[in-house]
């Protein structure tokens, strides 16, 4: 693939939950692929790792 | 929002990946055998309607927009054929061309398929947006996947016209079909047939419901929605993320006895509550469909959160198969699978109900008058001031 | 010449629930004189169960009329058996199977399974859910009494018409909408499609005005100032007769609402809703009293009530009230026919940085703010007002968002804080 597909807007949606779970966005970004402790990013964690890459 | 944030962990898995990620294991629409993809576009006041069948492709504007169907024979004559569109607003655009020229043969066809769209799991009508969002995330705000050429470009569909909704259509009907849903395509050919029978007889498709048409239409439409959202549960992906909004619950035993059996929620928040009647698997959410034990049928008893802000939940008048679980075992619960064969039944009491001679609350007659007599004392009270 | 009977020493006392209530009265006159269907608009607390209990018996008893009550859950059928009795009257509750009772039912109340339905029974109650399997073709009554009809579809309305050729609909319009899980734009702007209230969807059919309408005008269960701030949200007018009831804590008197405002930072989820609320509640416990014509006594658990509008909020309410069971703790869905004297209710848009029309649904605001009897808190967003402007500003044209924004309004200024 020459481009890769565009990430409209999931910077700023990232933003939105962050702030209303009382996050840094940075922080869940960074901390999605750990199995952080808290439920907050435990069902982060489960949602990045749960998801099955699939090839076109 | 734990469910919230799971599904902003598929997206940043997307986004990382820089590929869609499933969202459940099965495919949760058939694949678009024999279908017609339709777009519509308006300029200058003036509708245009583009069909394709993969093959060939067709396009007319204005009064005779609906040529495009009639090139493809469209028609209630013979089997009935899935349409492959965008979203609700092409159909709205095809409704209102067909009100228009209701002669046309494809017309009472597109009324067929604006009703058929309103029942999830059909595969009357396959909403490309929709099917695909339910099937994958993508790497972008909820509100960006709303918009088909989002979809298109990370799918990489560099076609433009009606094509271009096939290929997505097959993009998102990959995989093994979510079973039960097979037997939901048997509704369409029922509906269609029964749909071709009444406008045999001369029924004009354009008039308005009944209270019959109405209430029947009503359960339809709740019921399909209803085992659509059930038969979803089977599937692993979407059973996982289903455990953090509360749809199924997993935690360990805690107790157990004959019928009866206690347990440890892993999160607090169940959408299960006493009285209902639930069933379940042994193991965690994604085991839905590999578990060997099950729990075929039981009650929730009591759900309560103790001081440790812990949830537990009693469940009584267990039947498992082949064995009981004991302590300690890790068990996953759901509400009862919807039975599609009850809901029949009951469509049918009901159309039965709605067909009885002097139901005049279904609009059947007017009832026979019944002239009582009023005892003095409620004549004087009903006079009274309130 | 013919000699006169006795006078009978003890003549049978005629039931006088309809002498003081003129709307009971005028339900019972057209039932009585064959009218084909009763509505009766009822606002909160205004005797709808009183109603339709009495309006059972007198039809029952004076008229000689078979009767079938609707009820919308297994909960309210209990209830209504169980106040159906308290009137004296002969009643059955319709179940599957006679093998269990329900526990909570009257002795009085005989149980009766659905095979051993026969007519002439009386009185009858049952869920709707039963009633519609009920077989057509042997069971029916002279009339049928349908309890919170606007909880109940117009399509399942028409499934009941079976059972009987007059119909008597009580409901309060006011509360939440029929649950409805299939589509229903095709239906969209029609007031009489099957996913409408029946109330109001059998009026709009109703071209001959052969439906009487009514209302119940009196409130008992909230206060002046509580009727003044939720008769924005009915078009049927209505006054409280409640007998005066207040709560006290350690500073005096309180009003009968208030608002306690929050800062929300983390969405609907944040602990800091719970937190507030659950505190207000143990303050509540630890120094309240109620104060009614009967005298004064302590608030106990049993008089309070917790209410908001999400699962995850009433999670966390019942993680942090858990060593105090007896305090109703549920989501607002769940609260609907509760009454306590005091009242902590989320307010709906808690946590909301846009509204949703979850939120802003008038009906959901209706029932939170309509469960007290002496006292409601209100935990509010201190974000909210400025959300509700802001959306206004944008879409002036929503009127449930100007509803809502009237009602904080009323609720911030006129609930003094104490």
């Amino acid at each position: 693939m020459t481009n890769p597909p565009p990430t409209t807007g999931l910077d700023e949606y990232t933003e939105q939950i962050a702030a209303s779970v009382g996050r840094d966005a940075a922080e869940l970004v960074t901390s999605v692929e750990h199995d952080a402790a808290g439920e907050a990013l435990a069902a982060l964690h489960a949602g990045y790792t749960q998801a099955a890459a699939v090839g076109r | 929002m734990s469910a919230t944030l799971f599904d902003l962990g598929m997206r940043l898995r997307a986004a990382h990946e820089q590929r869609p990620v499933a969202r459940t294991h099965h495919s949760l629409a058939l694949p678009p055998n024999g279908a017609l993809a339709v777009m519509t576009a308006r300029e200058a006041g003036e509708l245009t309607v583009s069909a394709s069948d993969g093959e060939r492709e067709a396009s007319h504007a204005g009064e005779d927009a609906l040529e495009a169907l009639d090139e493809f024979e469209v028609s209630v004559d013979g089997a009935h054929r899935t349409l492959v569109v965008a979203d609700h607003g092409t159909l709205r655009d095809l409704l209102s061309l067909a009100l228009r020229a209701p002669e046309r043969p494809c017309a009472p066809v597109i009324a067929w398929w604006d009703q058929r769209a309103d029942h999830p799991g059909s595969g009357a009508v396959h909403m490309c947006i929709a099917a695909a969002r339910a099937r994958f995330a993508l790497g972008t705000s909820p509100e960006a996947e709303r918009d088909l050429g989002t979809w298109l470009r990370w799918f990489g569909i560099d076609d433009a016209g009606p094509s271009a909704l096939l290929q997505l259509a097959r993009a998102t009907a990959v995989g093994p079909v979510l079973p039960g849903l097979l037997d939901c395509a048997g509704a369409d050919s029922r509906s269609w047939d029964a749909f071709a029978k009444r406008l045999r007889k001369g029924q004009d498709w354009r008039r308005p419901d009944s209270r019959t048409d109405a209430a029947l239409g009503l359960a339809t439409r709740s019921d399909a929605a209803e085992l659509f959202d059930s038969l979803l549960l089977g599937d692993p992906l979407a059973a996982v993320a289903a455990s953090f909004a509360g749809s199924v619950v997993c935690g360990t035993v805690t107790s157990a006895t004959k019928g009866r059996f206690t347990v440890r929620a892993d999160r607090p928040v169940s959408r299960l509550r006493p009285g209902a009647r639930v069933a379940g698997w042994e193991g965690e959410a994604c085991d839905v469909q590999d578990s060997e034990t099950r729990l075929r049928d039981g009650e929730i008893e009591a759900a309560a959160m103790g001081t440790d802000a812990a949830l537990d939940i009693a469940v009584r008048d267990a039947v498992f198969r082949p064995s009981p679980l004991g302590v300690g075992d890790r068990v996953s619960l759901r509400a009862r699978p919807v039975d599609p064969f009850q809901q029949q039944r009951a469509r049918r009491n009901l159309s039965q109900r709605y067909r009885t001679a002097g139901n005049w609350l279904a609009g059947r007659g007017t009832p026979t008058p019944r002239r009582g007599n009023v005892p003095l004392d409620v004549v004087l009270a009903a006079a009274d001031e309130a | 010449m013919t000699a006169e009977a006795p006078p009978q020493a003890n003549p049978p006392r005629v039931p006088a629930a309809h002498v003081k209530n003129p709307t009971l009265a005028r339900a019972l006159f057209a039932m009585m004189a064959g009218d084909r269907a009763v509505v009766v608009d009822s606002p909160p607390g205004a005797g709808k169960t009183h109603l339709i209990t009495n309006l059972a018996q007198q039809l029952h008893d004076r008229a000689g009329m078979t009767v079938a009550i609707a009820a919308q859950t297994r909960a309210q059928a209990l209830d209504v058996a169980n106040r159906t009795a308290e009137t004296g009257a002969a009643v059955s509750l319709l179940v599957k199977h006679k093998s269990v009772r329900p526990p909570g039912l009257s002795p009085d109340v005989t149980l009766v399974s659905q095979g051993r339905l026969r007519p002439g029974l009386g009185i009858v109650v049952a869920t709707t859910a039963r009633w519609l399997w009920t077989p057509t073709h042997t069971f029916r009554t002279d009339a049928l009494l349908v309890d919170e009809a606007y909880q109940l579809t117009y399509a399942d309305l028409g499934g009941l018409g079976t059972l009987a050729d007059q119909v008597t609909l009580v409901g309060d319009p006011g509360q939440i909408d029929p649950v409805v899980t299939g589509e229903t734009r095709r239906w969209d702007g029609w007031a009489a499609g099957p996913h409408q209230p029946s109330p109001s969807a059998l009026l709009a059919s109703d071209s001959d005005g052969h439906v009487t309408s009514l209302r119940l005008p009196k409130t008992w269960r909230l206060g002046p100032a509580t009727t003044d701030l939720i008769r924005p949200l009915y078009s049927i007018p209505f006054e409280s007769a409640r007998p005066p009831s207040h709560v006290e804590d350690s500073t005096g008197p309180l009003p009968e609402y208030c608002v306690q405002h929050v800062t929300v930072t983390g969405g609907q989820a944040d602990p800091a809703i719970a937190l507030a609320a659950a505190t207000r509640v143990r303050a509540r416990l630890a120094s309240g009293s109620v104060h009614t014509l009967d005298g004064a006594r302590p608030l106990t658990a049993r008089d309070v009530a917790v209410v908001a509008p999400h699962v995850e909020q009433t999670t966390m309410l019942a993680a942090a009230l858990a060593d105090q069971p007896d305090v109703f703790v549920g989501t607002i869905n769940q609260a609907q026919g509760l009454e306590r004297h005091a009242v902590v209710a989320v307010h709906p848009l808690a946590g909301y940085a846009t509204v949703s029309p979850f939120a802003t649904d008038l009906g959901r605001t209706c029932v939170a703010l309509s469960r007290h009897r002496s006292h409601l808190t209100v935990v509010a967003d201190d974000r909210t007002s400025a959300v509700l402007a802001r959306t206004l500003r944008d879409h002036p044209e929503d009127t449930a968002t100007r509803t809502q924004q009237h009602l904080l309004d009323t609720l911030t200024n006129q609930g003094a804080r104490p």
